[in-house]
């Protein structure tokens, strides 16, 4: 009986020694661990991607990508509207797989990334729609144009592993480029972009 | 941009300068075509409005736009109106100087605030110099050494830099740039046409500071928003050409032109050796 009274008492000082060091609770949703207390993260560009589709000349889908992303997001499970997500694109790391391309890209024709270094997306509202299906509206900043811009978005993960607290994002959304007075080439590339993103952060 | 939207961009400057010169100069009239003394300030005028028209033509009425390049819209009609006043007869040199500077600064203003002026608020005083001093030696450069050779030639020079140019950014991955210095050249066109029906070196003359302005805010534009590794020395080359016209070897001035065009061709041909067309 001593024996299982320890055990009981071992078993929750657990998750007391946990919060005390500042830890979040974790519960178990699935196959997932969900963090509960709101949490403050930093999107790990190294394991974020942005991926753009643009239409090429009528004929077929190219993809380019963006290589720099930081940001930060933190996610309230318990109440969303305190959820917020910012995140930051470097202009000038838009990667086509081609150098000469990725100039003209960065040139005034396109993003004109000297005078406008940075693509931005901030929220300003969250909502949670499902279990891991988020709904945020928000700003997204390109080529000095602000417009609001509603994101469906959906939360991959959020635990604990060995290298500290983990969430992942999956989103996909289409806006049209001449909406932010991106208008270089119109005729040969299509003015509606498609962005998958898949974001990866880590607790601070 | 589909060609024919370039092809309205090229044809509206160069029918608007056309119209100034029909009606300034009196193209229409046998006698005012034999009196060789055209009055000045159209060519000017011809260049402002028609590199408005055809800028707005090409990227939009856009009067008070975000991007810097997009203030060329005003540096046009700016480097048209000032133009026109430098070039009229009798003006003292101190006076023409001011409205050189004035036009200079007023385009740097207009471009290039941005760069000379540092997020700190501090003013780049070495890119000051730099950019406001290029512009106002090729105008002196430029008048002393077309003058001489005629409208015709004066004009077609003022046409091929300003084509070699828009050659040149165009290879350096700027393609709006380019065809705003198109827009330059087609209103050229036109120039060397009305010079060829009414032949004054003097009335051709009052283009040299517009184009001179004009052209050196485009590579300038070009050095600080673009990122290809293309060199400003290119642009020299170009914009140094006419001195190749200058020698006394020829005499001829159709000659002349053509010893112009060789260091301008180098200079083009040197840009094309970076330019990808894989991408296209």
């Amino acid at each position: 009986m001593k024996l299982l009274i320890a055990l009981g008492a071992a078993l929750l000082a657990v998750p007391l020694a946990l919060t005390a060091t500042g830890a979040a609770p974790v519960i178990a949703t699935g196959a997932t661990p969900m963090l509960l207390a709101p949490t403050t993260y930093n999107i790990d560009g190294v394991h974020s991607s942005v991926v753009f589709k643009i239409q090429h000349m009528g004929l077929a889908s190219f993809y380019g990508r963006f290589n720099k992303i930081s940001g930060t997001v933190v996610l309230d499970q318990d109440q969303p509207a305190g959820s917020k997500v910012e995140l930051t694109i470097a202009a000038d790391s838009v990667d086509s797989n081609n150098e000469g391309r990725n100039t003209h890209l960065k040139s005034p024709d396109f993003f004109n990334a000297k005078e406008f270094p940075e693509i931005k997306f901030v929220s300003k509202s969250a909502k949670k729609e499902g279990d891991k299906r988020w709904l945020l509206d928000g700003e997204m900043t390109l080529h000095g144009v602000t417009k609001k811009l509603s994101l469906a978005v959906e939360l991959v993960g959020a635990k604990e592993t060995p290298k500290g607290k983990l969430a992942g994002f999956d989103t996909t959304f289409t806006f049209k480029r001449s909406d932010y007075g991106m208008t270089g080439m119109l005729d040969v590339l299509g003015d509606e972009i498609t962005v998958m993103a898949g974001i990866e952060c880590k607790g601070q | 941009m589909n060609p024919a939207a370039l092809l309205v961009g090229v044809l509206l400057p160069a029918a608007v300068a056309g119209a100034i010169f029909f009606a300034a100069w009196g193209l229409g009239s046998k006698a005012a075509r034999a009196d060789a003394s055209a009055p000045a300030p159209a060519a000017a005028i011809a260049i402002g409005a028609a590199g408005m028209a055809g800028f707005g033509q090409l990227f939009g009425w856009q009067f008070l736009p975000r991007e810097s390049w997009l203030w060329l819209l005003w540096v046009f009609p700016l480097a048209g109106l000032l133009g026109a006043v430098e070039a009229r007869e009798g003006i003292p040199a101190t006076l023409r100087f001011g409205l050189r500077l004035t036009l200079v600064a007023g385009a740097l203003a207009l471009v290039l605030r941005k760069v000379l002026w540092s997020t700190g608020g501090e003013l780049q005083w070495q890119k000051l110099a730099i950019y406001g001093a290029v512009p106002l030696l090729l105008a002196s450069l430029w008048r002393a050494l077309l003058t001489p050779m005629g409208a015709v030639v004066g004009a077609g020079v003022l046409w091929l830099l300003t084509s070699a140019t828009a050659a040149m950014l165009l290879f350096a991955g700027s393609l709006k740039l380019a065809q705003a210095s198109g827009v330059a050249a087609a209103a050229l066109g036109a120039l060397a046409v009305a010079c060829w029906l009414r032949p004054s070196p003097r009335a051709m003359a009052g283009a040299i500071t517009p184009v001179a302005v004009v052209l050196s805010m485009l590579v300038f534009l070009g050095i600080e928003y673009g990122y290809a590794e293309y060199s400003p020395w290119l642009f020299a080359l170009i914009a140094l050409a006419p001195m190749f016209g200058a020698s006394g070897l020829v005499r001829r001035h159709w000659a002349r032109l053509f010893l112009i065009a060789i260091p301008v061709g180098i200079a083009v041909a040197l840009a094309f050796r970076t330019y990808d067309t894989s991408a296209l």
